[in-house]
């Protein structure tokens, strides 16, 4: 995990006032043109650009007559189409060559204001915007201007307005040579995440901060260019409660059940890469019954820290998409996926409720022992029969469970947990009703109490070691754990199933 | 520069500067651009801006004449169609192209170009 440093009295002006002058020469220079090929910094700029835009904007909240502040406007690539919607757009950049071919492509739409300023000090009232739009800006930004950038959008945007922004992660990804004297910083996305969940402010005697609502690579880049460092986030502000102690769900999630550390302790018992159970035996196993084709397109929603995908695309060849909503997972994802250069494997952070893919975009939906987080199934599958090709398949294992009465302990290990649990005949029901067909259901609890046995011998037997890097607490809650899943699968509440069905074809 | 865009600027972030609002405005040219007047928008607008800003901007360039003489806005005013057509223009219409911004506090120009405010400063003023 990047470390931040939230101190603002440690601002280095000296260094700051070095980055931007060398910033700022290097756009002057690559403003000659005024060009979209300067501004993406790359020979097939056209291209790229009209196939991006509007993936970009479906990325977008609705923002009709709304207020929008669009930060590093350059020429306008997004101008014109944040204003065709947008009640009023402020555009603003540093560079003045840019505004003013911005303003000359723009002239005829009377609801922009051009600005030549500074996006990190420019200041406007508060609440005056109901949207910011940054495209490539925070990485041309040293991480002391990035804070302050976030902490006076927070001031600068309404409650529930959204900062969408889009950066390239890892690595440059332009062919145009320039290696010398570029001075982005590529940052991991987790970096960015970081930085926007560690600002609060305080507004009108309420406390105030950015919640992550998504971040994913773009899909132009990765099908154009097999390239999925170019990764889209939009944050949302909103009033921060106290859950459980935690001022978000969200924050709530990611430090308790799937806090990195205790991520790390679950890996310790599923084995590298995963945290879900029979870890890769049995995701290789259940894998070989697929028939997953080179080039397919999968998607695996509540990917984990992503082990299944990175094996799934090198022994079958298909491109994956891993989806979670726990950053930190997704953090772990991003890390190793720098080790697996030749899969074709993407991740992004978002909830699967409310993510959006384009009609038709999936061969296959995979999904391990993840949809128990989510409530909804009939609407669930219903998005799911959307983003699958006509004849694509589904496949899934989760917990169910047993006919009710189930005991105390069971019901408070599922309150506490969160889950929402259906039976085998009920998962059957609604996949029914949602219109899959070929439907193969199985119960799989035997094998799951093989594994649940397996996992803990293993795991005692790693005792000393496991203890020397976490704790014994650590520990205990984890034997626990699986000796509760036990007794729980003996009483016949707790079950394991998986499912297969598909969508329809024409 | 539009006058709504002259509404939400400030020069907060120079050093030793505590409001900075509202900057005064130097035109050296401006000029009157129709655009399609929409009362609902302007209805809807005038609620966001400061008018008395507004109303003073308007004036160093010679177009108040029409606004309502007053700090704040009542509800009659603003159901007015006679007066949200005077806002409109005010508001969307009237453009300042050359000109600069002074700092009410330190006298800091901002130039306008063109019709483009350029804010920028410099790491010493801040």
């Amino acid at each position: 995990m990047p470390t931040i440093n939230t101190n603002d009295e440690i601002l280095d002006l000296n260094s700051n006032q070095a980055d931007r002058q060398k910033m700022k020469d290097y756009w002057v220079k690559h403003s000659q043109f005024a060009s979209i090929q300067e501004m993406l910094l790359d020979s097939n700029a056209e291209e790229i650009s009209d196939n991006e835009l509007p993936e970009i904007l479906s990325f977008l909240p609705s923002f009709k007559s709304k207020r929008v502040l669009e930060l590093g406007a350059g020429i306008g690539r997004f101008t014109r189409v944040l204003a065709q919607q947008a009640e009023h757009v402020v555009a603003v950049d540093f560079i003045e060559k840019f505004i003013d071919k911005n303003r000359e492509l723009n002239d005829d739409m009377n609801n922009i204001e051009f600005m030549v300023g500074d996006a990190t000090k420019v200041s406007f009232p508060h609440q005056s915007f109901n949207m910011i739009f940054s495209n490539w800006l925070l990485m041309y930004l040293n991480d002391t201007e990035i804070l302050e950038l976030i902490k006076n959008s927070l001031h600068f945007l309404k409650e529930g307005g959204y900062f969408f922004l889009r950066e390239s992660c890892f690595h440059a990804s332009g062919n145009i040579k320039n290696a010398q004297e570029n001075p982005t910083v590529y940052r991991s996305p987790t970096a960015y995440v970081d930085f926007f969940q560690s600002k609060v402010i305080e507004q009108n005697d309420a406390d105030y901060g950015f919640e992550l609502v998504f971040a994913r690579p773009n899909r132009t880049y990765i099908e154009m260019k097999n390239n999925s460092n170019q990764v889209c986030f939009l944050f949302q502000k909103v009033k921060l409660q106290t859950h459980h102690g935690f001022k978000t769900v969200k924050e709530f999630f990611d430090h308790k059940q799937y806090s990195l550390k205790s991520i790390l302790r679950y890996e310790k018992i599923f084995g590298y890469g995963y945290v879900s159970t029979g870890g890769e035996e049995t995701t290789d196993f259940f894998l070989q019954t697929l028939e997953l084709k080179p080039g397919m397109r999968v998607l695996d929603v509540g990917c984990g820290i992503g082990g299944g995908d990175f094996l799934m695309s090198e022994k079958y060849g298909v491109e994956v998409f891993g989806l979670d909503l726990s950053s930190n997972m997704i953090g772990v994802c991003w890390d190793r996926a720098q080790n697996y250069k030749n899969s074709k494997v993407r991740f992004e952070i978002g909830d699967v409720t409310k993510h959006e893919y384009p009609t038709g975009y999936f061969d296959y939906i995979y999904s391990r022992d993840s949809l128990l987080h989510i409530p909804n199934k009939r609407q669930l599958f219903n998005k799911f029969k959307l983003w699958l090709k006509p004849g694509g398949k589904v496949f899934f294992s989760d917990y169910i469970c047993g006919p009710k009465p189930w005991s105390n302990e069971f019901h408070v290990y599922v309150e506490q947990r969160g889950y929402d649990l259906l039976t085998l005949d009920e998962y059957e029901s609604i996949l029914k009703d949602t219109d899959f067909i070929n439907i193969k259901k199985e119960d799989k609890t035997a094998l799951f109490i093989d594994y649940l046995h397996k996992e803990l011998k293993n795991f005692i037997e790693q005792k000393d070691e496991f203890v020397k890097e976490f704790s014994i607490q650590d520990y205990n809650y984890l034997v626990d754990g699986w000796e509760e899943k036990l007794v729980s699968c003996e009483l016949g509440h707790q079950k394991y199933g998986i499912f297969y069905a598909e969508k329809k074809n024409l | 520069m539009k006058l709504i865009t002259h509404n939400m600027l400030t020069s907060k972030i120079l050093k030793n500067v505590v409001t900075g609002y509202p900057l005064k405005i130097h035109a050296v040219k401006a000029e009157l651009k129709k655009a399609d007047f929409q009362p609902d928008f302007i209805a809807r607008m005038i609620k966001k801006i400061d008018y008395k800003t507004l109303y003073q901007a308007a004036e160093t360039l010679g177009y108040a004449e029409g606004m309502p003489k007053t700090e704040i806005l009542n509800e009659e005013d603003m159901n007015n169609e006679e007066t949200l057509k005077k806002l409109h223009e005010v508001l969307l219409e009237i453009e300042v192209i050359e000109g600069d911004l002074e700092c009410p506090e330190t006298g800091r120009k901002f130039p306008i170009n063109n019709g483009i405010p350029n804010m920028l400063v410099n790491e010493e003023e801040l």
